[in-house]
């Protein structure tokens, strides 16, 4: 495989790494502070692109119209999730609530996703213009579509990062994130903030969605892949974690899934990124930590100073 | 101290019922069940895949005066159920749409000329999934139905256990018999062997137009252990036209990203490109292709109007060599009658699919017929596959012409079709035109 080639996989990698790190962000927000098991990610991110589809096939008009309703139409659907299933599952689960919500999830996506084949039925529909320029670039190619899909994708996360970071709404967040019974007692809404929470990570989805339909088609399992890498980098990069972390480590996903077709065939994608996954998971960073300590050995400890 | 609602495990955790976790496990599940229920009221644009069909205005006398029935002998006042197993949902939900629209044309057009009643069962392999065919199978057997038509190759073959178990006879008009499917047990392809086929379309079409083909490369959907098959019989098509192959790559079902195939495509150099992909994924395929700037000659084993739209325009480089049904060239009486009610129907002319399971439909109402004018049970799948073999011929859509109506013949030993006409068509925005056409084995090759 000659440079150029790698090149190309490597810019391959950024443009789907930066769509991994734009759904685990919102994923590792929803997870890291409600403890909730949104796999109805899946619905939120297709509800999303058949309506942006649908307006436009039916009623028309300017895309950012469109794409603010599906946008919202994402919000509702992820907010409806919390307030109407999971919230008062949880309630009534305890400390069972994450396998509880978790099947309430799936059985949302599931009969959600089949509305909608009920509804438009199973057939592919498209979205925004149908041409995308083609754009070469030091022996590279890519379209204004990717690199756009790139850009707004790390807008998004570095916005979610400044928004936890350095607001008092931010802080609120990573309280509950924390230690919800201490937020709770300074007197933060912790359901409130799970609403938002909820809110603020299906806008996301929606945005991911939105790019989704762009590059490819609208479809009634659009959202079946999706929700896998989005728990995969969310997992990688830490639910505790600032949104950047998480999308770095949906970034060295997409690198190392596309790099790996220096040596393997495409079939054998969905490997590689499970094997990221495993590994990660066996060599965790606290096992890590202890790994490098027995590696090192025992080190001599440094006398006190006499003061 | 203040609860939250459970999201997060608090220090005074409330206590967990078995009656409320059972009552959670079960909201979840009835959510889930519901599925199925939903799936099988499902609906799309274009048609329905399940319900039945109006006749499209059609003249059931013309019917059958084209077939050559008489009205004594459209074994009518029986009811039979009819399986479907088609891919109803998934990236090939498209393949469902259109064979469910021929086959529920002709289940009306056979009840309306005063044939059985074929009660439609439908069922969904999910574009290919395996334990969802098995699932389909078990279901029709279950439910004691005989007569079955199936798509993607009895889904990928894992539909041949239960149909021999059950001895249910199934025609496939939407994946044929392929390379692993044929001399199964009660087990039929309809169509040619896709893509062997095919292969010959294209290699001839090289060979006559562009002779510096020497180097192919081919894309396949992946069939696991199939794979092989399927490459060494596109090594020997190619070697019939002193051409070798440049790499093979097998890429999963659904894949919308190929940027790593065409990097290995590029990587090897070749002069053309076969691809074998069903679905939406040749048009991903295509748009990524264009996308990274090649030029090369590209011959494709399917065309779906939904992998066009995808595309995003760049099936205008694109070319395909496989069974075609061109609706506005009609040639023999049935497929003007077929053409006419289908767009009366559903107000969209039909491609090849549904023209396929709109005459396979026919050819088990043949068998139905045959049986019955025996004094046999029609709702038997032995004795409807016993009428097949001892004379695998029905009419067709296909070939024929003017006057006289087309025959499709089955070959009792590879269980596919023993004649078939197919055409190398290239594509021009919406439009499809035919280049050359030729017959299986690339038998009487012409250019057009």
């Amino acid at each position: 495989m000659t440079f150029s080639s790698v090149l190309q996989l490597s810019v391959d990698g950024i443009i789907n790494g930066s769509q991994y790190a734009l759904y685990g962000a919102g994923f590792a927000l929803i997870l890291g502070v409600t403890g909730r098991f949104h796999y109805a990610y899946a619905l939120v991110f297709t509800v999303c692109g058949y309506v942006v589809s649908v307006l436009q096939s039916s009623a028309g008009g300017a895309f950012p119209l469109l794409a603010a309703a599906g946008l919202a139409a994402a919000v509702l659907t992820g907010v409806a999730c919390e307030a109407g299933i999971y919230r008062p599952l949880a309630r009534r689960s305890g400390q069972l609530s994450l396998l509880t919500v978790f099947v309430a999830a799936l059985g949302v996506t599931i009969a959600g996703v089949n509305l909608i084949v009920l509804l438009f039925g199973g057939q592919s529909r498209t979205m925004g213009s149908t041409a995308s320029q083609v754009n070469h670039l030091a022996g590279v190619s890519f379209t204004t579509l990717e690199l756009g899909s790139v850009l707004i994708a790390w807008v998004l996360i570095g916005a979610l990062a400044a928004l936890l970071r350095f607001t008092q709404f931010g802080r609120m967040v990573r309280a509950v994130r924390v230690n919800p019974d201490m937020a709770a007692i300074i007197g933060v809404g912790i359901e409130r903030i799970y609403l938002w929470v909820f809110a603020i990570g299906s806008l996301l989805t929606g945005a991911g969605a939105i790019i989704y339909g762009l590059r490819f088609a609208v479809t009634p399992d659009m959202g079946t892949v999706p929700v896998v890498f989005a728990f995969v980098v969310a997992f990688l990069g830490g639910t505790r974690n600032s949104p950047l972390v998480a999308g770095l480590a949906g970034l060295l996903l997409g690198l190392v899934q596309s790099l790996s077709g220096i040596w393997l065939s495409s079939q054998w994608s969905a490997l590689v990124v499970f094997t990221v996954l495993f590994v990660y998971l066996c060599l965790k960073p606290a096992s890590l930590h202890s790994f490098v300590a027995r590696l090192r050995g025992p080190q001599p400890t440094r006398p006190a100073r006499a003061e | 101290m203040t609860k939250s609602d459970g999201g997060r495990p608090i220090s005074a955790a409330t206590p967990v019922s078995r009656r409320n976790l059972l009552r959670a496990a079960g909201l979840g599940g009835i959510a889930a069940a519901s599925a199925p229920l939903l799936a099988a009221c499902g609906s799309s644009a274009g048609g329905t895949s399940s319900g039945s069909a109006g006749t499209g205005g059609a003249s059931v006398s013309e019917l059958l005066s084209i077939l050559g029935i008489s009205k004594s002998g459209t074994a009518g006042g029986m009811s039979m159920p009819l399986g479907a197993v088609l891919p109803l949902t998934g990236p090939g939900s498209y393949y469902g749409t259109v064979q469910g629209n021929g086959l529920k044309l002709a289940v009306a057009h056979i009840r309306a000329a005063g044939g059985p009643d074929f009660q439609l069962n439908f069922q969904d392999n999910q574009s290919g999934n395996a334990q969802a065919g098995v699932n389909a199978v078990r279901q029709l057997g279950s439910a004691g139905v005989q007569a079955c038509l199936s798509s993607y190759v009895g889904d990928i073959g894992a539909m041949f256990p239960g149909i021999a178990q059950y001895k249910m006879l199934t025609l496939d008009g939407g994946g044929g018999t392929s390379d692993f499917g044929q001399d199964k047990p009660y087990f039929w392809g309809m169509k040619a062997i896709e893509p062997d086929d095919y292969y010959m379309g294209a290699v001839k079409y090289w060979q006559a137009k562009d002779p510096n083909v020497k180097r192919v490369y081919l894309v396949a959907l992946d069939q696991g252990r199939i794979n092989a098959i399927v490459r060494a019989n596109f090594v020997k098509a190619l070697s019939t036209a002193g051409m070798t192959l440049a790499g093979f790559e097998a890429t999963p079902i659904g894949t919308n990203d190929f940027s790593t195939t065409i990097s290995h495509l590029k990587a090897a150099s070749p002069d053309a490109v076969f691809i074998f992909l069903t679905g939406l994924d040749s048009g991903y395929f295509m748009k990524d292709f264009v996308a990274a700037g090649l030029s090369l000659p590209v011959i494709g084993a399917e065309y779906t109007t939904d992998a066009l739209k995808v595309s995003d325009g760049a099936y205008n480089h694109f070319m395909f060599s496989t069974d075609w049904f061109d609706p506005t060239k009609q040639v023999n009486p049935l497929s003007r009658y077929f053409v006419k009610a289908y767009v009366k129907e559903y107000g969209q002319q039909p491609d090849y699919y549904a023209a396929n399971y709109y005459e396979d439909t026919l050819a088990m109402w043949d068998l139905v017929r045959r049986v019955k004018a025996k004094g046999g049970d029609p709702n038997n799948g032995t004795n409807l596959q016993n009428a097949l073999i001892a004379m695998p011929v029905f009419k067709s859509i296909y070939g024929g012409d003017s006057t006289t109506v087309g025959t499709l013949a089955l070959n009792l030993k590879t269980h596919s079709v023993a004649s078939r006409p197919l055409a190398v068509c290239k594509c021009v925005g919406a439009k499809v035109i035919e280049v050359a056409t030729y017959q299986l084995g690339g038998a009487d090759f012409k250019l057009i």
